[in-house]
């Protein structure tokens, strides 16, 4: 069943114009207004991170992780917002090719996001994916300015095995039983 | 006949551009992944698959992301919903 969300998703992507939902009426505005100011725009001259910028952008596009027309859009950043996004996505195309888990993305902790501390938390990363792995979940490994993370979409209902993972790692079982899991280093 | 528009109007318009771009760049600065995954949306038409792509992350918590999209963009943009919205 739609929510509120997807009908604000649908409305902002300029799909069904005629939803009389408020949500939908704000976020088909936020669609016009940010079409209106990309019309208005002149492209500024790319700086020094030009070059980089399209490298990176054309590596995205042939790892098929950016739709066709995707260029002009990191030209509209500021050239320090352009920089911490593309360090973000080259992080992301890097370690997508390599081991398809990972993803830096900026999370405030009153979002539903657990968190841990250990004294490794890459090794405690990878040990939660393979230990998800081993009872048949499909977890994803991401990192978040230096933090690993863990996603997984869990089954439902949370099977016993899942739920002794969880209560082995101290990880209360999350809301919807979508968990989204960042591991901070244990202070001593 | 085309229409032209009032000078109000278009004044009205300008103000609630300025105010867009105010409050834009507000939320690009103080949350980039968010205001860039809104603009993706409006501009490309992206999918909810093709953003979790682009993110790495599970459905799950890509629908959790789009929701704090939703969330973020209500904050930021809370002056320029005021004008457009509550002030006629």
């Amino acid at each position: 069943m739609r929510d509120e969300d997807d009908i604000w998703f649908d409305s902002l992507a300029g799909g069904k114009a005629d939803e009389p939902q408020e949500a939908a009426g704000t976020a088909r505005a936020i669609r016009a207004a940010i079409l209106s100011r990309l019309a208005a725009e002149e492209s500024p001259v790319f700086g020094q991170n030009g070059q980089r910028e399209s490298e990176l952008i054309d590596r995205a596009r042939a790892a098929g992780l950016l739709p066709a027309a995707r260029t002009t859009r990191y030209r509209r950043l500021p050239a320090y917002l352009a920089a911490a996004v593309i360090a973000g996505l080259a992080v992301t195309v890097t370690l997508q090719m390599r081991t398809e888990s990972p993803a830096p993305v900026i999370r405030g902790s009153h979002s539903g996001i657990a968190r841990i501390h250990d004294e490794h938390p890459k090794e405690l990363q990878q040990q939660l994916i393979r230990e998800f792995k081993s009872v048949g979940v499909q977890a994803r490994g991401y990192e978040s300015f230096g933090r690993p993370g863990v996603d997984a979409d869990l089954p439902i209902p949370l099977p016993s095995a899942v739920r002794e993972i969880l209560a082995r790692h101290g990880i209360t079982p999350p809301k919807d039983n979508v968990l989204q899991l960042e591991i901070d280093t244990a202070t001593p | 006949m085309e229409q032209v528009p009032a000078a109000d109007d278009t004044v009205k318009q300008r103000q609630l551009a300025a105010c867009f771009e105010r409050c834009w760049d507000k939320f690009l600065e103080s949350s980039p992944e968010h205001a860039l995954v809104i603009s993706w949306i409006a501009e490309d038409n992206l999918t909810h698959e093709q953003i979790a792509a682009l993110l790495g992350r599970s459905p799950g918590a890509t629908r959790e992301f789009i929701s704090q999209c939703r969330k973020r963009a209500r904050l930021y943009l809370a002056d320029w919903y005021a004008l457009a919205f509550l002030e006629g």
